[in-house]
């Protein structure tokens, strides 16, 4: 801050230069977040390279003099720009001619020297092409204290490097004074390159019309209003026109009022600046509207800002992780899983709750056949397959993640469509995997074998055993007893009346047996339905927390990042940030 | 360069020969004139330098006279006897039958660089209807001088002082003419009727002053201050804000003989202005440059640099004139500014060599730049054929892929996971398969056809829902993967120009298609040709074509049943099972099936220490059931089946995408060829 300003014009400028320093972070998070999402279906690599120049230049130039305020004349050649800038500097600096085109490089004159060495450096304006205008300040002049008029070389000349000149000095140009004239004012060359791009910049252009000495004073209103018509076509219509004649000296003082106020006010420099901003957010904006859900166009309001409030695209369809854990558990054979376990209990409880004298029927009277073929070593292996964890299939998980990205993701703007589609595939090769070692988790440890089942195990053994007492009691009475064979024998063996109790004891034993096995069988598959119940409950709590992980978060996460780039959007914008 | 400062207009060299002027000798060889020019039988002039400037120039008739094609070719004398030449007939014919491939080209596809061919295919049309052709066949018509400008540079003034008359409005805005006026004198003008001259161009005649035309109207003014013989057409300009210009401008460049390039002291050195005299330069046109607004104190000065650049742009042996800035009047300049113009533009029309070769390197030149632009707009038609096959490639590419990778799920053992895993587990733990095995023992042989169907009934729960999770994984690969190369097609297309642009125009359709769809639904539901309530048909836009078509879910379900069925049948038919274990053992149909299912699905066992593994088991079954070489042929066939099944549903799905490329038209193979052809044709027939 120069001394000779007064407090107000510190605190406005302190004012502008706090406003605009925020809206560069939030554009500078912004241009973040679309580097990390360049596509050609939104934040292209030119606009994510512009966002960067804009934010490049301007982080410079806010850092160089802020005392200084850089006016450049451009225009086309023999438009007289150098003429004028010779009018305006008080002195022929820069070489005016017949032939074109004339100037090539670009000359500065420097109102106050004091302190603009390192901004023209950026400027590029080498030291031989700067004039310091410091000496023999009349009031006139002092009112342009820290003015740096640039002559810049002609844009539309033969020399093609002459307009990379052009294109980068009006880049950093605080305040851009275009010079027409009356023959050349509606070329393409200015209008389509320069002057459209332009059109959010109105406060910081101004629109010369040169070499008015050259027509009528009726010509010269006629040419004006043509030329008010042209800018108001393209959108400038906040732009000054001045009617200047560097010949004779008319109107070059307005043109120097105006450039006085631009550097009294000391705001060209922001204001170029957030005319820049303001040009990239609205290039920013349609990646961050708001999708009507049955699709169509995107909804704004009037000005083109975007509407804030619901946040119904902010996240996945509620309840999305427990349809997809549903899904992942169906790739991945839950219910199989289940049954095969199931089967498994029963098939190993069999074993110790069986009632082994039907297992022994059963096998007299259907023989083995596989035996014969020499299969039993596999009749061996496969009934050793039992439940395990089965891995899942990864085409059953892609179509579950196009499912979700199908459905269950709200309407989005172009990138973002993408960019969460991404995100929801994000970890997709992780997830057999965490399936595999999930189910493996779940599923029930140690060999499977209750205590009952060995206790019914002891009693079907003490039942048996029974039946084979029974049986050699019977024995015994019938050759002991109805046989007299020897009178020795305890009469408990002998005693033929005694028949009927080792029959008992058989019928009563295998009886026992068969009714122990038949509800014991069904206590084994009510437990293993448990079981399996139980496992399959517990397979879809895991898949959904894994749904949750490798698949919602990740979406979740770039649709939170939509959000931050909403906000970051209104607060470019200038508003006020939401929620 | 030699004429001082006072000189107000200066011809450059033109006095002694109008051809040097022209820089003709750089184009043309003189055999090229006679063939030019040959349309107007009724001219015995060879445009020879100094032998026939001097002749008087007979009455020109449009008669070609057929006995000419048999006119053997003169000796060396030239100017005595005719050259060698050819028809105009034969050359109109030739031009004819350029048109029709060039009307007929496919430029359907948005490739790269069709805008340019669009162009390009426009501009050669333009240039054969509004040039060759009228000229061909009425070589007797005025010369056309077309004042070729920036805005701003005086066209309209010069054209008015060399007239004689304000036919064209002039001013101080910017762009000022807006409809281009054409002068010539009045018993010219029957040459620009309707009939003749640029025939789709609407046009007015001048009624008194001349007054500003509506955009896009060509207007016509007789006046007697025109010289006959020559026509002055004032275009639009080329460089100024109103794009529409530019077009109209060039097709009417197009269409004159002459270009009399306007330019100023100002603006002489703007890009485009070189851009335009290049443009001249490469079509071989002949042309004259005016500097005008030239302020007399510089005029020396400005004079040689210009000359400088005309000269290191290879324009050095253009006619040029200097008009110096004066006071202007009534929309003119002093008469005696331009008397140097008007002067060279009579003398153009009079002199019948002058008027000869200015013909000649026009058409010459256009000519000549058919000879590299047809086959370059043959190249771009290439390109088209190219791009569609591109195109075409990329939907082959992708489903190619996609039949790869559920060729490769099923080998790789992938596919053996999840579900298909837990119910095999299940109905092999269970012992279901092994009951299958001997369910049919007890039974007798002779019996077993006719108990097949209520065998099948019998089948265990298990092995159905193994067979259900067999289908359901093959249906989700297969879904999985055409979901996939819908969605790499529609990727890849989105990556070129040309398939992005379909896609577009596919969005839009569809979005008029919803419109309607309604109303449409409505009334075909009223005429009782669709059922009100039927299904919406598939949406048609890039969404999606980046997913499968609802209908396959439903065809790979049959397609994948139709398979397992064919399995079956197999094992069924072919009496498979070794006979030594035949005659112990059978098994029901379905359960072999799925363990040959299950056999296939499994990965080769690598190495010895992989038998420990579940899925070794059922080829270990296999094997000892059916043998090796059995095994082998037998899986070789299933799996073909199976491949051919997927093909099949993904040609289905893939069909639609040859649709979309077909929307936009199926080109012709051979047009690029056909252009060629006719190209050469036409400079044979030169």
């Amino acid at each position: 801050m120069s001394a000779t300003v007064t407090t107000t014009e510190i605190a406005g400028d302190d004012a502008d230069r706090a406003e605009l320093s925020v809206r560069l972070a939030a554009l500078d998070r912004l241009t973040q977040i679309g580097a990390a999402r360049t596509g050609p279906d939104g934040f292209t690599e030119e606009l994510v390279r512009e966002a960067g120049e804009v934010l490049a230049r301007a982080g410079q130039r806010l850092k160089l003099s802020s005392n200084h305020t850089v006016v450049s004349l451009a225009g086309g050649t023999g438009s007289g720009k150098s003429s004028l800038f010779n009018q305006l500097a008080g002195a022929e600096f820069s070489t005016v001619g017949v032939t074109r085109p004339v100037t090539r490089d670009a000359h500065a004159c420097v109102w106050g020297m004091a302190g603009a060495g390192p901004l023209l450096d950026w400027l590029g304006v080498p030291p031989r092409h700067r004039y310091p205008r410091a000496s023999a300040l009349s009031t006139a002049e002092r009112s342009l204290m820290g003015l740096v008029l640039l002559d810049l070389p002609d844009h539309d000349s033969v020399l093609g490097e002459a307009t990379d000149v052009v294109d980068n000095l009006v880049g950093l140009s605080d305040l851009m004074v275009w010079v027409l004239d009356p023959q050349k004012y509606a070329d393409n060359a200015v209008h389509s390159r320069f002057l459209v791009p332009l059109a959010g910049h109105s406060e910081v252009i101004a629109v010369v019309l040169n070499q008015c000495d050259l027509l009528a004073p009726t010509e010269v209103e006629e040419c004006a209003t043509d030329l008010r018509r042209l800018l108001d076509s393209e959108n400038l219509r906040e732009v000054q026109i001045l009617v200047t004649s560097a010949k004779t000296g008319e109107g070059v003082e307005e043109l120097r009022k105006l450039l006085a106020q631009a550097v009294t006010a000391r705001r060209a420099a922001a204001a170029r600046i957030s005319a820049d901003v303001d040009k990239l957010i609205a290039a920013f904006e349609p990646f961050g509207v708001r999708m009507p859900s049955g699709g169509g166009n995107p909804d704004r309001e009037g000005g083109g800002a975007v509407r804030l409030g619901h946040a119904a695209d902010s996240a996945l369809v509620s309840g999305t992780e427990i349809q997809l854990g549903a899904a992942l558990a169906e790739a991945a054979g839950a219910r199989a899983i289940g049954d095969s376990l199931r089967s498994a209990r029963q098939l190993r409880a069999a074993d110790y709750v069986g009632w082994p004298v039907s297992w022994m029927v059963e096998r007299f009277t259907s023989p083995d056949r596989a035996r014969k073929v020499k299969l039993g070593a596999l009749w061996q292996q496969l009934s050793d397959i039992t439940a395990g964890p089965s891995g899942a299939q990864q085409a059953e998980i892609d179509n579950a993640l196009s499912w979700v990205a199908d459905n269950q993701v709200p309407p989005l703007p172009p990138p973002w469509s993408r960019t969460v589609r991404e995100a929801l595939r994000s970890r997709v090769e992780e997830i057999p995997a965490l399936i595999g070692a999930e189910i493996g988790a779940s599923l029930p440890r140690g060999t499977g074998v209750d205590r009952w089942w060995r206790l019914v195990g002891i009693l079907q053994g003490l039942l048996l055993g029974c039946v084979l007492v029974g049986c050699g009691w019977l024995v015994a009475l019938l050759v002991l007893g109805v046989g007299k064979v020897d009178p020795g024998v305890p009469k408990l063996f002998a005693d033929p009346w005694l028949l009927p109790w080792p029959a008992a004891l058989i019928v009563v034993s295998l009886a026992g047996g068969w009714f122990t096995a038949r509800t014991s069988k069904r206590s084994v598959e009510a437990a293993a339905e448990r079981e399996s119940a139980e496992l399959l409950d517990e397979v879809h709590r895991r898949l959904t927390a894994v749904a949750h992980d490798l698949i919602v978060r990740p979406a979740e996460t770039e649709l939170a990042e939509l959000s931050v780039f909403r906000q970051e959007l209104l607060i470019a914008a200038g508003g006020e940030p939401q929620e | 360069m030699t004429e001082g400062q006072d000189v107000a207009a200066r011809p450059a060299s033109e006095r002694g020969n109008g051809r040097d002027a022209l820089g003709s000798g750089r184009l043309l060889a003189d055999s090229d004139f006679g063939h030019a020019i040959d349309a107007n039988p009724g001219m015995e002039h060879e445009a020879v330098p100094g032998s026939a400037s001097a002749e008087p120039s007979p009455t020109y008739s449009y008669a070609p006279v057929p006995e000419q094609e048999f006119s053997s070719p003169g000796p060396h004398d030239e100017a005595e006897a005719p050259i060698a030449r050819v028809d105009a007939r034969r050359l109109e014919s030739a031009l004819l039958k350029l048109r029709h491939p060039i009307v007929t080209v496919p430029l359907l596809l948005e490739a790269p660089r069709v805008a340019e061919a669009r162009a390009e295919r426009v501009k050669l049309l333009s240039q054969i209807d509004d040039y060759l052709l009228p000229r061909l066949r009425q070589s007797g018509a005025p010369i056309l001088v077309a004042l070729v400008g920036s805005t701003g540079a005086g066209k309209s003034t010069l054209m008015n002082t060399i007239v004689g008359k304000e036919v064209s409005a002039t001013g101080v805005l910017r762009p000022t003419t807006n409809s281009p006026v054409l002068a010539s004198h009045p018993d010219d003008m029957r040459w620009f009727a309707e009939n003749v001259f640029l025939p789709t161009m609407p046009r007015v005649r001048q009624q008194g002053l001349a007054m500003p035309g509506r955009d896009g109207l060509l207007v016509l003014a007789a006046t007697e201050g025109m010289p006959r013989g020559v026509a002055i057409l004032d275009t639009p300009d080329i460089d100024s804000v109103v794009e529409a210009h530019h077009d109209f401008a060039h097709q009417f460049l197009d269409a004159s003989d002459l270009w009399l390039f306007v330019t100023t002291a100002r603006r002489y050195a703007d890009a485009a202005v070189w851009k335009t005299l290049k443009d001249a330069r490469d079509r071989g046109a002949a042309l004259a440059v005016a500097l005008s607004r030239v302020p007399d104190e510089s005029a020396a000065e400005l004079q040689t640099h210009f000359d400088a650049m005309l000269d290191a742009n290879g324009l050095g042996d253009v006619a040029r004139f200097l008009v110096p800035e004066t006071v202007v009047k009534d929309a003119m300049l002093p008469t005696e500014v331009v008397e140097p113009v008007k002067a060279w533009l009579t003398d153009t029309a009079r002199q019948e060599d002058r008027r000869m070769a200015v013909l000649t390197q026009t058409m010459s030149g256009v000519l000549d730049t058919f000879r590299s632009r047809v086959p370059g707009l043959a190249d771009l038609v290439n390109e088209q054929l190219t791009v569609r096959r591109e195109l075409q490639m990329a939907v082959e590419d992708a489903f190619t892929a996609g039949l790869e990778q559920v060729v490769e799920a099923t080998r790789s053992g992938s596919l053996l996971q999840g579900e298909v895993l837990a119910r095999w587990q299940d109905f092999a733990g269970a012992g279901d398969l092994l009951r299958g095995m001997q369910v049919r023992r007890n039974r007798d042989n002779r019996a077993k056809k006719v108990n097949e169907p209520a065998a099948s009934m019998t089948v265990p729960s298990r092995a159905s829902a193994l067979r259900e999770a067999v289908q359901v994984g093959l249906e989700s690969l297969v879904i999985a993967a055409a979901a996939k190369a819908a969605e790499d097609v529609v990727a890849s297309w989105q990556r070129q120009q040309a398939g992005a642009s379909l896609l577009r125009d596919l969005d839009a359709a569809a979005r008029r298609v919803v419109a309607g769809e309604d109303f449409v639904a409505t009334a075909l539901a009223d005429l009782g040709i669709t059922d009100a309530a039927g299904p919406p048909a598939d949406r048609r836009d890039s969404a999606a074509l980046a997913r499968p078509t609802g209908g396959l879910a439903a065809a790979a379900a049959a397609e994948i049943s139709g398979w397992q069925e064919h399995v079956r049948e197999l094992v069924q038919t072919d009496n498979v099972t070794k006979r030594s274990v035949a005659r112990v053992v059978s098994f029901d149909a379905d359960s072999l099936a799925l363990v040959l299912t299950i056999g296939l699905l499994a990965p080769k066992a690598k190495d010895e220490d992989a038998t420990e593994d579940a899925s070794a088991a059922p080829q270990q079954l296999l094997a000892s059931l059916f043998g090796a070489g059995l095994l082998r042929s037998m899986g070789t066939r299933v799996r073909r089946d199976l491949r051919q099944r997927v093909k099949g549903l993904f040609l289905a799905e893939a069909r639609r995408y040859f649709d979309v490329i077909d929307s936009a038209g199926v080109p012709d193979e051979g047009a690029g060829t056909a252009l060629l052809q006719a190209g050469y044709a036409l400079q044979e027939a030169r």
